[in-house]
């Protein structure tokens, strides 16, 4: 299993190159000089600074040169003030980023609550009517847009029955509400998010989940089990979803760079401090050091995300921690 | 269930070719001007005199979706059409000669892949791309086509179909080399070496028409993903500009009203889920077909 | 009374709209400790008819007619539970590809404990003790560190075992093996024959041994029975039916095997 792993970090090398060639890339194909930008939106920005940022851009040098300088200061984490407030474009990601976090940690939670045994009935009885809705529901999901979702519900559950929180992580009194509360009150909030996020990643999986389930069990050892005499329940659940699950893994890993781009949409309908929000500002406010600096996290986050997958795999599956043949 | 799922294709289908019909004959079919404001006539609900009532600026809503669908149709198709150029031509490249060549692209496109969405589409959208393709005007010969592209179409709306299209390449480049990495060995292709075929032929003439199956599966596919993106786009203020109805835009719009005037938050994105689900049962029934053969 | 009893037992798939006829009216008799041989091509319907037995064939493709009589109770009309009961417990499979018939992610002592506290009752310590035990005699070297071993650590013959073991170690009264060697190198093939010989005499096993390989037959069975297309064409002692086949289809069968056997003969 070792080798494994040190295979998959190795591959890992080229590819963080490659986003660190792309975050560049996008600040140097940005119109104009980044500190033109900088004046624009902020007048109060006086010439020290302007002169401080064009060294620090290091925009008299010759391209490979500010690359150079640049990936430097990545690697320790400074990514650059932000021009709209000129604070260190590093403290507002970190700001921001547990609660982005959270909301996909638990998005992924639910996606796995609810798809994984979607998928395994609709397998055990294929053709049934339970079935037929698990296919409906998954084209549908397929083809409804989360933000469209994401209204509808604000609407409705916000607006009209008054249930949920329409906007914002807390409420308005929350500093006042003892720890409990405090994390319920975060909990309430999250409810609607959380599931928006969700959404996505729940027709995907239910439907992958139903075609491992299905092909695992045409599998021998199934029929193995079953001539052993063993009930059924034991057959499907302990012999059958223990090897459905595996591929799952891997396509939970995959799911990642969707995720993290769906907390964009839900964070900004209901107005959640997160790092998706804080993207869709940067953009809007063509404030390039943080989208920029955001590209890259988002990238390595992801990649992070699946080389947990990989060993959450490597682990779960014998045949790859136990090695070959003795 | 085949043949639940053939229906459904069917139905898909069917669905496609109205919108198409919708799209092409919307100056006929739209009962008023899309961009014709008309204040008194404001946030009007559903009547008998607009069907899908009217917005904030007393457009017609039924009106602007009908245009909608053209936006949609056309962005969604030709972002398609750029992502299966672009992906061809690298998985070609790639599954053709492998080696250093290989592995450079591929990684490249685990690299694009790796990062979300949106994220590369917004970033991309935050370099101006409008200004950059203007810029290419001056570059002589492709200066020529962009101007002529420019003048069919709104230049905001070719920013958004290069920008979708070239977000979605990378699957098609992954699809297209791993069919040619099978194809390569196959017996026909050796005997058209033998032939003395050159490479650039044995590409074109030979392996990429076998690679169309899986890629046409993928394109349509993909061009419902490519409506749901542009409409995600245009809902965050970044594809396509008001006044040009998009659904997406149009949602948008709705989102200051969401308690006044359902309407305007329910038509377009039923319009957007309809069409997408059309694309997509059509999409999986054309995978089932070729994947009996 | 003999212990196993089929008379007229039919399976039928509809593929495509079209009813296809696996098996066309087969009837044979089993007495306890005898090895009956059930012989022919591929697609002659020797699988099936082992699987049908227990109802193993997933039944909306196919449909399943027939009586079949074991230690007295009916398989094919009897409830689930009890037919349970008797899977793995009283009748026992042993399959052709043991790599894929074995569960990939679980250990094989996993595996073969399953069998045992499902149909002995023993538990914990004592069950594993049992496995142990098992898998020694089936021939698996240091048997109680293998156990925590998966599947896929193991050669094709030592699966074979190991699926032996888990068979064997409920204590079965028949033992169904499906083309059990075909799957292996020739030299194991001799190796798992001889196993099962041992097993079944020590035991006083009564087996069903599905092969189209003679050379199988000729080492284990008492008795065999060629079946083609679907039905039994011929059916007695192995001697009698090898030296003199009354049918026209064994007839080909032996002389398709003397030409292999002339062939390979040659230097």
């Amino acid at each position: 299993m070792t080798a494994y792993l040190v295979r998959r970090l190795l591959a890992l090398i080229p590819v963080l190159f490659w986003i660190t060639v792309i975050s560049f890339g996008v600040i140097k194909l940005a119109p104009g000089k980044p500190t033109d930008a900088a004046m624009a939106f902020n007048p109060k920005v006086s010439l020290e600074a302007r002169q401080r940022m064009e060294q620090l851009y290091g925009l008299d040098q010759p391209v490979a040169m500010q690359y150079a300088k640049w990936l430097g200061r990545v690697v320790r984490l400074d990514f650059g003030r932000s021009f709209l407030d000129d604070r260190p474009v590093g403290r507002k990601i970190v700001e921001r980023l547990p609660v982005t976090l959270t909301i996909n940690l638990c998005s992924l939670l639910l996606v796995l609550f609810i798809a994984v045994p979607l998928g395994v009935r609709a397998a055990v009885r294929p053709g049934g009517a339970f079935d037929r809705w698990t296919t409906v529901f998954v084209f549908t999901g397929y083809a409804t847009p989360s933000f469209w979702l994401a209204l509808l519900c604000l609407a409705f559950f916000g607006v009209q029955l008054r249930w949920l929180p329409i906007s914002g992580l807390h409420a308005l009194d929350y500093e006042s509400f003892p720890l409990i509360r405090q994390w319920l009150d975060t909990a309430w909030h999250l409810i609607l998010p959380v599931t928006i996020a969700a959404f996505g990643g729940l027709a995907g999986v239910s439907r992958y989940m139903r075609s491992s389930m299905t092909e695992v069990l045409t599998q021998d050892y199934i029929r193995t089990a079953r001539a052993k005499g063993l009930p059924e329940r034991r057959v499907l659940f302990h012999h059958g979803l223990r090897n459905a699950l595996l591929p799952i893994i891997t396509i939970l890993g995959l799911s990642l760079p969707d995720l993290i781009g769906g907390s964009v949409i839900a964070e900004t309908i209901f107005s959640i401090p997160g790092m998706g929000r804080l993207f869709y500002e940067a953009v809007m406010a063509r404030d390039y050091p943080v989208v920029m600096a955001l590209v890259t996290v988002g990238a390595v986050l992801t990649m992070l995300g699946n080389l947990l997958a990989d060993v959450a795999y490597a682990f779960a599956d014998p045949r790859i921690r136990v090695g070959g043949q003795s | 269930m085949s043949l639940f799922k053939n229906r459904l294709a069917a139905a898909g289908a069917v669905v496609l070719l109205l919108l198409a019909v919708v799209a092409v004959c919307a100056p006929w079919i739209a009962p008023y001007d899309p961009l014709r404001v008309s204040l008194p006539d404001a946030l009007l609900s559903p009547s008998g005199a607009h069907w899908l009532g009217t917005d904030q600026l007393g457009r017609d809503v039924l009106s602007r979706l009908i245009y909608g669908t053209r936006i949609s149709l056309v962005i969604g198709i030709l972002s398609v059409g750029i992502a299966v150029i672009v992906g061809s031509l690298v998985g070609a490249l790639a599954g053709f000669y492998g080696g250093w060549l290989d592995g450079l692209l591929m990684r490249f496109v685990d690299t694009l892949l790796s990062i979300p969405t949106i994220f590369l589409l917004l970033a991309m959208i935050a370099m101006d791309p409008a200004e950059r393709l203007q810029q290419l005007e001056t570059v002589p010969l492709l200066g020529g086509v962009c101007r002529a592209v420019f003048a069919a179409l709104d230049p905001q709306i070719v920013v958004v179909m290069s920008v979708i299209g070239l977000m979605s390449w990378m699957g098609v480049a992954r699809l297209v080399r791993a069919e040619l990495l099978t194809l390569k060995e196959r017996e026909f292709v050796l005997a058209a070496r033998v032939l003395g075929a050159s490479s650039r032929r044995l590409i074109f003439a030979h392996l990429l028409p076998n690679a169309v199956a899986p890629v046409l599966v993928s394109a349509t596919l993909g061009v419902g993903g490519a409506i749901l993106t542009e409409s995600v786009l245009s809902f965050l203020g970044l594809g396509v500009q008001p006044p040009t109805p998009s659904w997406g835009s149009i949602l948008n719009e709705g989102r200051g009203t969401l308690g006044i005037a359902w309407w305007l938050t329910l038509s377009p994105g039923a319009c957007i889920l309809v069409t997408v689900l059309a694309f997509n049962l059509l999409g999986e029934g054309l995978r089932e077909r070729f994947a009996r053969r | 009374m003999p212990l196993l009893s089929v008379k007229d037992l039919r399976v039928a798939y509809t593929q495509e709209g079209e009813p296809v006829r696996a098996v066309d009216g087969v009837s044979f008799e089993l007495e306890r400790g005898e090895v009956l041989a059930l012989v022919g091509e591929s697609g002659s319907g020797k699988s099936s008819v082992a699987l049908a037995l227990t109802r193993l064939l997933p039944i909306p493709p196919a449909t399943v007619s027939g009586l079949v009589r074991f230690d007295g109770a009916d398989l094919l009309s009897m409830p689930l539970e009890p037919l349970r009961a008797i899977r793995g417990g009283k009748i026992a499979y042993v399959f052709q590809e043991p790599a894929t018939s074995l569960n990939p992610v679980l250990t094989i002592g996993e595996q073969v404990e399953e069998t045992i506290q499902l149909h002995t009752g023993a538990r914990g310590v004592g069950a594993t003790q049992a496995a142990v035990e098992w898998l020694t005699r089936v021939g698996i070297a240091s048997a109680e560190e293998r156990l925590h071993s998966y599947p896929h650590e193991f050669s094709g013959g030592m699966q074979q075992r190991v699926m032996l073991a888990m068979a064997m170690a409920a204590r079965p009264a028949l033992l169904i093996a499906d083309e059990p060697t075909t799957a292996l190198d020739v030299t194991i093939q001799v190796q798992i024959l001889r196993l099962l010989r041992d097993l079944q005499r020590t035991l006083n096993l009564s087996m069903l041994l599905i092969s189209h390989d003679l050379t199988v037959v000729e080492r284990i069975a008492h008795r065999v029975a060629v079946m083609s297309e679907g039905a039994i064409v011929e059916l007695g002692p192995v001697a009698q039916v090898l030296k003199q086949p009354a049918h026209p289809y064994t007839q080909a069968l032996l002389r398709a095997r003397a030409a292999m056997t002339l062939r390979s003969a040659r230097p």
